[in-house]
This record gives C-alpha cells, sequence and structure tokens, in this order.
C-alpha cells in the first residue's frame, strides 16, 4: 500500500471516528440521562396505566346522583307500571338489576355501556289522562320533574306504525340521565308490547336472545386461537404508533439538541474540528440509536402483549421485515426534516412555524388509520402510500391490517419511492444543514430553506 | 463604500513571501447579501510567525478567519491553510472563535475530551491532556464541574484548552482576550508566547493593541473588509516612527535662555512642545531629512538631562490614524433580514 492510500484510509478512520464520537455524544446526553427515562419511558406507560386504571375511576364518581320524579302520561296504563319496575330495581345503590330476561335487561346494558350515576333514586307518577299535559309540562319547565314522557297508545300495539313516546326533560338535565330514562322507557315499553300482545316476555325473549359463535383463528401452522376482532384492529394501529413514536421523539431531540449547539454558540467550535456533514450524520446516527432503544422498550411490551393475547400467528416474519424497513425510512425522513428546521432557527419557538406543517401533514396517518387498516387495498390507503412522508405510516398501517394482502408490487414501489424520497431529503437537508448552522437573525421562510439547499 | 488607501497606508501593505507560509489567501471576496464583508483580500501568514489580524468592529475580520477555518467559504479567490483546505487540515489547526461556545450541561473535562477525539486524538490522551492543561491554566479543580458553574473567564479559558488541545501547528484565535481580567490575559499572554516559542503559527484578532504589539511579530490591519497593513512590527515602527525625542531636563532654565528656546535654535530641529502626559518633559522634534542621534548628543551636550529617548509609535496610534484615514469608523451590517454571524 503506497502513502497515498495509507494517508487516504488513515483520514477515512479518522472521519468515521469523528462521526462515531459525536454520535455518541448525542446518545450519551439523550438517552443516558433522567430526563429521557422519565418522558419517553415512564411518562408514557404511566399515562397508558393511568387511562386503563384511574381515568375510569375518576370518572366514575363524577357522575351525578339521580334522585327524582319522572311524570308518565301513559293512557294504555301498561307502560308505567313497567318504567316503575325497572326504576324500583336501579332505586338505592345503582346496581345494575338482576340479569336474564327481567325487565331491566335494558338498564344493565345502560350501566354496563355508561358509567352510573353513584345512586338512583327514581319515583315514577303516572297518569292516564292526556289533559294533564301541560300543568306537567309546566313542572318540568320549573325542575320539579325530572322528565316527562307522553306515551303514544299506539306504540304497544303489534303495528307501531310511526308512534312515538315524548320525552320531555328540563334544559339543564345531563345527558347521562337522559340516557337512562330512553334506556328504561324503550326496554319498558318493548315488555309492554309483548305483553299487550298476549306473548310471554321471558320466552320471547328467549327466542331472540343472541346466538352465541364462538370463532377460532387457524394459523398457518395449524394451531387455533381464539379470534378477538377489536384487538386484531389494535394491531395496525399499534405498529404505527410505535413508528410514529419512536421516530419523533428521536426527532424532536435532534431539533432540540441543534438549536441548543446554535444557542450555545458551540457550533462555531464543533465546525472547527468537523465539517457540517460529519457532525449531521454523527447527531442523526446518535439519536437513531435513541429511537432503536425506543423500538427495544415499547417494541417489546407489545410483543409481550401480543404473547399472552396469543395473537402471535398474526405477526408473520415479514411484517417484523417490513417494520424495520419503515422504521428506517421513517427515521431518516423525520430526522433530515428535524435537523435541517433545527439548523436554520434560533430557539424552539421560531421551529414551531417551521416544523408545523409536517407534523399536520403526519398527522394525516393518525387520523386515517381506521379506514386505512379496514381496507388496506383502497383508494384512500394505495394513494396515500406514494406520497413521501406519510409512506412509512400508510404502509405499516397497510401491511399489519392482515385483512387482506397489499400486492407486493406496491409494496415494492412504496420502497422504491419512500427510499428514493428518503435520499433526496438527506440530500436537501445536509445542504440546508451546511448553511444553516451559522445562519443568525430572523429564521428563514421555507422558500429560502429551499433556496439555501441550492447554494453551491 | 470602500476604505480610502492613502499612498503612506499603501506603502504598508507588504506581504510576506507565500512560499512556504502557513495561510495564504488569494484575491479572496466574501458578500453577505448586500454587504461586502471582504474585499479582494491577499494575506500571507508565515510559518512560525505570531500574527495580529486588527481592525475596527465589522472589519470583516472573524468573516476572514472563518474563510481561514473553511466554515464559510469565498464568493471568489483561494484559501490555503497548511498547503491545503482547513477541512483538510483541520486537525492541525487550533481555533477559539470570537463567540464562546460550552455545552452547559457537560463536565468540563468530558468537554474537553470529546473535543480532543473530535480533533483525531484517542479517548486517554485526550483526557489526559485535558487534566494537565487545566493545571497549565491555574484552572485546578473544575475537572468535574459542568461548564455552566464556570465564570465567564474560567468558561474562556476552557475553550482556549480546547483550541491548543491537540497540539496544532496553527492556531487561530478570534479576540482571546476579551473578558478577561488583567491577570488572566496576562496569563494567556504568556500561554500564547509559549505555543508561539515552541514553534506554532498563531494569529489572533484583538482589539487590544499593547497585547498585539507585545506579541505579534506581524500585523494586518483590515477595515471594511478591506486590507490597509501588513507588515512587520519593525517595518510598521519604522514607517510610522515619529521623530520625536522625549527629553527631560534637569532644570527648564538653561544657559543662553529657556529651554525650548535653545533646543529649536539646535539644528535638524524642527519644534519644541511640552508633553502633555509627563510633568517636566519636552517633545522634540526632529526634522524628516536629519538623523536623530546627532540631534540627541547635541541636546545632551548642551543641556543638564534626566533623560531622553526617541518616541517609539503606538500601535494604537497608528491603528486610529489609519482608520481615519480610511475613511471612517465600521461600517453598520445591513444585508439580508437573515445574515451569516459576521461580526469580526
Amino acid at each position: 500500500m503506497g502513502d497515498a492510500s495509507r494517508i487516504a484510509s488513515a483520514e477515512k478512520s479518522g472521519n468515521t471516528s469523528k462521526v462515531l464520537s459525536v454520535a455518541w455524544r448525542e446518545f450519551k446526553y439523550t438517552a443516558l440521562t433522567k430526563g429521557f427515562l422519565f418522558s419517553a419511558l415512564i411518562l408514557p406507560f404511566g399515562m397508558f396505566l393511568l387511562m386503563l386504571v384511574v381515568m375510569p375511576l375518576l370518572m366514575s364518581q363524577e357522575t351525578p346522583p339521580l334522585k327524582g320524579t319522572i311524570a308518565i302520561i301513559d293512557p294504555t296504563g301498561l307502560v308505567a307500571p313497567e318504567v316503575t319496575h325497572d326504576f324500583g330495581e336501579l332505586r338505592g345503590s345503582g346496581e345494575p338489576a338482576t340479569a336474564g330476561t327481567s325487565a331491566s335487561s335494558s338498564a344493565k346494558k345502560l350501566a354496563d355501556a355508561i358509567t352510573r350515576p353513584q345512586s338512583i333514586d327514581i319515583s315514577v307518577e303516572a297518569t292516564r289522562d292526556p289533559a294533564d299535559a301541560d300543568a306537567l309540562r309546566e313542572r318540568v319547565r320549573r325542575n320539579e320533574l325530572l322528565a316527562l314522557a307522553v306515551i303514544d297508545p299506539k306504540i304497544v300495539s303489534r303495528d307501531p306504525g310511526d308512534a312515538t313516546i315524548q320525552l320531555l326533560v328540563p334544559s339543564g338535565s345531563s345527558t347521562i340521565h337522559t340516557g337512562i330514562y330512553l334506556d328504561v322507557l324503550k326496554g319498558a315499553t318493548l315488555r309492554a308490547r309483548v305483553e299487550a300482545s298476549g306473548e310471554d316476555y321471558a320466552a320471547v325473549s328467549k327466542l331472540f336472545a343472541s346466538p352465541r359463535i364462538d370463532t377460532q383463528r387457524v394459523s398457518e401452522r395449524g394451531e387455533t386461537a381464539k379470534e378477538q376482532r377489536d384487538l386484531r384492529m389494535i394491531i395496525p394501529i399499534g405498529f404505527m404508533l410505535i413508528l410514529w413514536i419512536c421516530t419523533f421523539t428521536s426527532g424532536q431531540y435532534l431539533l432540540t439538541t441543534t438549536i441548543e449547539e446554535k444557542s450555545n454558540k458551540v457550533m462555531e467550535v464543533l465546525l472547527s474540528a468537523v465539517s457540517p456533514m460529519q457532525l449531521l450524520f454523527g447527531k442523526i446516527l446518535g439519536q437513531a440509536c435513541v429511537s432503536l432503544v425506543m423500538f427495544a422498550v415499547y417494541g417489546g411490551v407489545g410483543s409481550f402483549g401480543i404473547v399472552m393475547l396469543k395473537m402471535l400467528d398474526l405477526i408473520p416474519g415479514s411484517l417484523v421485515v417490513y417494520l424495520i424497513l419503515y422504521a428506517v425510512m421513517a427515521y431518516f425522513m423525520v430526522a433530515t426534516i428535524m435537523a435541517a428546521v433545527g439548523s436554520a432557527v434560533s430557539d424552539l419557538r421560531e421551529a414551531q412555524s417551521l416544523v408545523a406543517p409536517v407534523m399536520v401533514m403526519l398527522m394525516v396517518p393518525l387520523m386515517l388509520w381506521l379506514p386505512i387498516s379496514q381496507n388496506p387495498n383502497g383508494m384512500l390507503a394505495t394513494v396515500t402510500s406514494f406520497i413521501p412522508p406519510l409512506i412509512p405510516f400508510v404502509m405499516i398501517l397497510r401491511v399489519s391490517a392482515s385483512t387482506e394482502p397489499v400486492a407486493v408490487w406496491q409494496v415494492i414501489a412504496s420502497m422504491v419511492v419512500g427510499f428514493g424520497a428518503t435520499i433526496g431529503m438527506v440530500w436537501v437537508a445536509a445542504r440546508i444543514f451546511r448553511i444553516g448552522v451559522l445562519m443568525q437573525g430572523k429564521p428563514p421562510t421555507p422558500l429560502e430553506l429551499l433556496r439555501w439547499a441550492t447554494y453551491k | 463604500m470602500t476604505a480610502t488607501i492613502t499612498p503612506r497606508i499603501a506603502s504598508m501593505i507588504r506581504p510576506a513571501s507565500a512560499s512556504g507560509a502557513a495561510i495564504v489567501l488569494t484575491k479572496v471576496d466574501k458578500h453577505f447579501g448586500n454587504t461586502h464583508a471582504v474585499r479582494s483580500l491577499d494575506l500571507v501568514v508565515p510559518h512560525g510567525s505570531i500574527c495580529g489580524f486588527l481592525g475596527p468592529n465589522g472589519a470583516g475580520k472573524s468573516t476572514s478567519i472563518r474563510m481561514i477555518m473553511s466554515i464559510f467559504y469565498p464568493d471568489s479567490g483561494e484559501v490555503r491553510v497548511l498547503g491545503g483546505s482547513a477541512l483538510e487540515n483541520k486537525d492541525k489547526i487550533g481555533y477559539l472563535p470570537e463567540e464562546r461556545g460550552l455545552y452547559r450541561t457537560m463536565r468540563v473535562a468530558e468537554f474537553l475530551a470529546y473535543l480532543g477525539r473530535l480533533k483525531g486524538l484517542t479517548a486517554s490522551a485526550a483526557s489526559k491532556r485535558a487534566l494537565a492543561w487545566l493545571d497549565r491554566i491555574a484552572l485546578p479543580g473544575v475537572a468535574k464541574k459542568r461548564c455552566q458553574e464556570l465564570s465567564k473567564g474560567m468558561q474562556q479559558k476552557v475553550q482556549f484548552i480546547a483550541a491548543v488541545l491537540h497540539e496544532p501547528d496553527l492556531l487561530i484565535l478570534d479576540e482571546p482576550f476579551s473578558g478577561l481580567d488583567p491577570v488572566n490575559a496576562r496569563l494567556m499572554m504568556r500561554l500564547i508566547d509559549e505555543l508561539h516559542q515552541e514553534g506554532r503559527t498563531i494569529i489572533f484578532s484583538t482589539h487590544q493593541m499593547h497585547t498585539a504589539e507585545k506579541l505579534c511579530d506581524r500585523v494586518v490591519l483590515i477595515n471594511r473588509g478591506q486590507k490597509l497593513l501588513d507588515a512587520t512590527l519593525d517595518e510598521v515602527r519604522t514607517a510610522f516612527d515619529p521623530r520625536t525625542l522625549a527629553v527631560e531636563p534637569l532644570r527648564t532654565e538653561v544657559a543662553g535662555g529657556q529651554f525650548d528656546r535653545h533646543v529649536t535654535s539646535l539644528p535638524g530641529v524642527m519644534g519644541v512642545e511640552r508633553d502633555d502626559e509627563r510633568e517636566n518633559t519636552w517633545l522634540v522634534h526632529v526634522d524628516r531629512n536629519s538623523d536623530p542621534q546627532p540631534v540627541i548628543a547635541a541636546i545632551a551636550a548642551s543641556v543638564p538631562l534626566r533623560a531622553i529617548a526617541l518616541k517609539q509609535v503606538s500601535l494604537e496610534k497608528v491603528f486610529v490614524d489609519i482608520v481615519e484615514a480610511s475613511g471612517e469608523t465600521a461600517p453598520p451590517l445591513h444585508g439580508d433580514s437573515t445574515t451569516l454571524t459576521e461580526q469580526g
């Protein structure tokens, strides 16, 4: 080996060592800090636990008690007793009435669906005379009655047609309470109608009981597991959220550390030792490692959940490969944008105006996750799969949807377009970074940023 | 607007030979928007020299230094540092920028070791040298402190260490003495002198003329991006020789009348005036065509003296004279709404 090639080799190794030094500092001062441990790891899990456990408890305490009188004008005399019966069962602790075919099944469903009031104590004032309507209506207006229900006599006939129950509540009535009245009235009217037609409600309701269907999923290996449709829906959004959180968190760190280096005036010291490109790639590499840590933690927790729910058969090996490839694509797209913006501004406030449009665009997959994951080959999903900043996020939703396979050519095309765009973005960001790191003063407009990219 | 170059100023642009020079700038131009920051600058800094880079605020010193460092690139012209570009020779160059910057939460030793690694040192060598330099620069016990805990002067000394840690061949210091108290300024001067004695080439910008006078063997003065002076200190002193004697007689009354009248009558003397700065001292102006030595001898022979000396021009006076002769003080910066940092 000649002298020249030895020198070139030493320089190359020196350059690599500088990039690695920058990357290690970036990683150390981001990931090995209490702030990171708290904000990127503990806080999200804390929030999750809060939502899962604490929030329902807190919300149950906030529902107002339901006490007072409801008036019913029931010319048939059949509905009011059923209503009285239902409220009687709900009275006291607010516990749901007994299950099965009892009159209170609707109230129970309600109780299951929403957070119930701490206590329910309602008396029913029934009358058959429609002439009492005005007086009762006045009492509703004066808040003396919780509600007034006016029963159309035809509503208990075999053919109720357009018959309607009119329910009047004070304008300040809680929507939760109104929901309870509605549910009780519906259940009571149904029972009254069945009884009026001479049928046995208990027998009829058994006839109409929904059949139980035990769905089993058979994996490619022939193993069966209980199909959980709701949980399956979580997989695409789970994958996308992991991608989104991990790339954006480290992207945000990249933005703030770059701004910090500018505002601390340490940038010029660094540039006397490394080139802007070495600095940029070192920072991107360091934050990529931060992102990797987050992937490992969040992905690990997600994988544990998938194993516990016996849904591992829904995560084929190819999906993991896609996740890695799209994660690399997503990270470089987000990181280059953040590094370019960070280099061009002097503080976080200035950065917001430049980052905001990008953030809005990247929120699109979050907003469209349901239609895309339900119909991964639809027009919306296909089109958004080829818009560069959205590609990795939309594609991970599509390939993990597991409802219908995405055409291989589309996966390949999205990779080609996505990585092509990523290379372009890295190139543009590098040129902006080179100019931006030494800029002071008023922040540039997006057009000025693009102009920097064309400077020699 | 350009600086006016009078014939006398033009005579003081005597660049050193470019062969074997540490820094060579050839016809370098730099614009920021509408501002012409550096104009056709030619500069040669010989190897092993210590060069003062002088000029009023906004003259283009920092911009020139940043172009030397390849942090900025010239619009036209050529910059060669240590035979190549600064990018190729970064590890052989130490740089103390005008705007001091440290990682606030990083510990001092760690910060220095980090920059040492970026300058091509191994981690252990960088750490050892950092600790040695902290002792040398009178900052013991700060190694484990966070940079934000240091005073401004201490931070500046830490940055100086960062610039010299890797033992560079070329040291570029932008305002190294600003913000330092007299004790630390003196320490810094001593260290710079020691580094110069070790054979390093040093270029530094400063507003402190007396410091430049003490340290430099060469000075370059620029204003409005234009070079107005480029010469060795001896050349400057010769060219700006005031041809004035400071004379302190034992008494003002001499045989034949008063001191001033007597001395004015001597051959080669143009005039005599009292020195406003020193009591009982007279300034004797020697004719431009006469040798001061016979005049000194004639005064000493005819008047009992306490002291007599040929006055030396101060660099500060040269600076002020040249800048004023060139037509003004520092120009305001007005360029694009967004401007590159330009304070030199």
